[in-house]
């Protein structure tokens, strides 16, 4: 369908425990972006809990879409395209997303896509955010991490709307894993931010913890560190929580930045995009960086309020796949375990 | 006035558009796996069939209590709809719907049962007001069916001249040994229907809020099994 930089595309996400609406131009520039976290209510639980995630969207979801739409000043007739995050993500909440972007196509007319969450924070690198920020040059093929407490994925980018699959997790997601051993280490929830903090206090180089490498292409595995981790801790010798939780932390980052690194060169990569949740990590950023700067290449992370789930990304998603192959009709499923494509 | 009612707590959903009082269109929908697809292009057909997506005059949605995803798809829809159209919208129960359906005479009071988890019913003690519908008059028990019965005949001094709901239907003799004098309804008045969801909307117009847009929610009764383990009221029970 046609699209042009004026034109303005709604975004829904509801994948996790973030209720998010936002308005996007021209597939770049954010009009408005609407996040109603609910972080703090699955902090009661130590993690998220799907069918409480789901009841909060049910009761959030127009809440969130008209302030979206009044901060972006639009009426539904200046829409052009609604987008949706149908997956991957917790199925009951992707349900209540994709059912109101449903409901509001129906009663608009608008047409409809389902976009991948993956796909989704892999956009975020380019787009113009709220503080000013640049976005990334569109320079490809780049290669994308997009690493969060669901995902550790890596994607090819051979264009706007092209992306390929090229890594994954085997087990656990990176921030789940962070997660994991914050709950360890009983640092709380959200674990990456918890073992952040109390890593920076502490020595990276403390406790020996291996850097799982799978040799199979540009995989991750993440669950023998954390049951290297636990073993550390049984084991009885006293190490100060800081160390513990800087030497985890850098464990995760080290074998981030090396796949990422191994895939970006392989593929010739101009440049290296790094997302999720888990970009907003300040070790990972440096070494990140570091890393590229010494293969000649640049890594470009989104600020923190792209970093982690919102709709912008979404609708940025959005404009480029409806742009490159069209819109999807009301029958259009979740799916909670959606891949991007993998050729 | 025509009125779309949307039901999608049940083990078989349904949507109807209702004119003036007549039903002109419905869509049942056996599989619940399935509803997610076939839901929104149902409605899609069903006003463009009678041309009425210009005039649509209210919305009216099933909201439970039921399945958690399959009630928070159609409340999604119907939340969302209202909301783009600027439409007034009304929530309607399960037991509400239900027990409209009967058709029974003014004054009578039905107790509706619908299964819930193991061997626990939602109850929910209604009266028949005098155009028909239903009203409930206490609400919403998770309870054993013994504790159900007895609670229903204590409230109303007398047995309930009605029992319906897939669990009465399901627990037919249990009931009819313990409240004789009580009719139990068929399986085909046991579930809530999209129809009784929109008739109740229409006779009752005083329900219908613009506000409901943002504020309707799937009436759960319980809490979440995280919220129960972790002793936390989040206030999600709709
Ligand atoms: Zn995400």
């Amino acid at each position: 369908m046609r699209l042009t930089d004026n034109s303005l595309v709604l975004g829904i996400e509801t994948s996790c425990d973030e209720t998010a609406a936002a308005v996007v131009r021209g597939g770049h520039e954010i009009v408005s972006n609407v996040v109603a976290s609910q972080v703090e209510i699955h902090a009661h639980f130590g993690g998220v809990v799907p069918e409480v995630a789901s009841r909060r969207h049910a009761e959030q979801i127009t809440l969130v879409v008209e302030q979206a739409m009044s901060e972006a000043d639009a009426d539904w007739g200046d829409l052009s395209l609604i987008a949706v995050t149908r997956g991957p993500g917790l199925v009951g909440s992707l349900l209540v997303g994709v059912s109101a972007a449903k409901g509001y196509s129906l009663a608009t007319g608008l047409p409809l896509v389902g976009i991948n969450h993956i796909a989704g924070h892999i956009t975020s690198s380019f787009l113009l955010s709220a503080e000013g920020r640049e976005p990334a040059p569109r320079e490809f093929p780049s290669l994308a991490l997009v690493a969060s407490g669901g995902h550790s994925d890596l994607a090819l980018i051979a264009g706007m709307g092209r992306y390929r699959l090229v890594g994954f997790t085997r087990d656990d997601a990176a921030g789940e894993a962070l997660d994991k051993a914050a709950r360890l280490l009983g640092l709380g929830y959200p674990g990456g931010p918890a073992i952040e903090r109390a890593a920076r206090d502490g020595d990276p180089k403390a406790v020996d913890l291996p850097r799982p490498d799978t040799k199979d292409g540009f995989e991750f595995s993440f669950a023998g560190l954390k049951t290297a981790l636990v073993r550390v801790v049984e084991d009885g010798v006293e190490h100060p929580v800081t160390d513990l939780a800087a030497s985890f932390q850098q464990a995760v980052v080290d074998c981030l930045v090396r796949e990422t690194l191994e895939a970006a060169r392989h593929f010739n990569a101009w440049q290296i995009l790094v997302a999720g949740g888990v970009a907003a990590n300040s070790v990972l950023r440096n070494d990140m960086r570091a890393a590229a700067e010494g293969a000649g290449l640049s890594a470009y992370f989104p600020p923190m309020s792209l970093c982690t789930d919102n709709a912008a990304m979404v609708a940025a998603a959005g404009h480029f796949q409806a742009a490159l192959s069209g819109a999807d009709d009301l029958s259009m499923e979740a799916d909670s375990a959606l891949q991007l494509p993998a050729d | 006035m025509t009125i779309l009612g949307i039901e999608t707590s049940a083990k078989i959903a349904s949507i109807a558009l209702l004119c003036d009082g007549a039903v002109v269109g419905e869509r049942i929908y056996e599989a619940r796996m399935t509803l997610n697809q076939r839901l929104a292009p149902g409605i899609a057909e069903l006003l463009d069939e009678h041309a009425a997506s210009d005039e649509l005059d209210a919305i009216a949605a099933g909201v439970g209590p039921g399945s958690f995803t399959g009630v928070r798809m159609g409340v999604a829809v119907a939340k969302a709809m209202a909301h783009a159209l600027g439409l007034p919208l009304a929530g309607v129960s399960a037991p509400e719907a239900i027990a409209s359906g009967l058709n029974a005479e003014p004054g009578s009071a039905v107790l509706v049962l619908q299964k819930a988890r193991a061997d626990e019913v939602y109850a929910t003690v209604l009266e028949i007001a005098d155009d028909g519908i239903a009203d409930e008059i206490a609400p919403t028990q998770v309870l054993s069916l013994s504790q159900a019965l007895l609670d229903a005949a204590q409230m109303l001094d007398r047995a309930p001249e009605h029992v319906t709901g897939d669990a009465a239907v399901a627990c037919r003799d249990d009931i009819l040994r313990d409240l004789p004098s009580a009719e139990i309804a068929g399986a085909d008045h046991a579930m809530p229907i999209a129809q009784q969801v929109a008739r109740i909307a229409a006779l009752r117009p005083d329900r219908l809020d613009r506000a409901a847009a943002f504020t309707l929610a799937p009436r759960y009764v319980r809490l979440s099994q995280a919220e129960r383990e972790f002793g936390v009221d989040l206030g999600l029970r709709g």
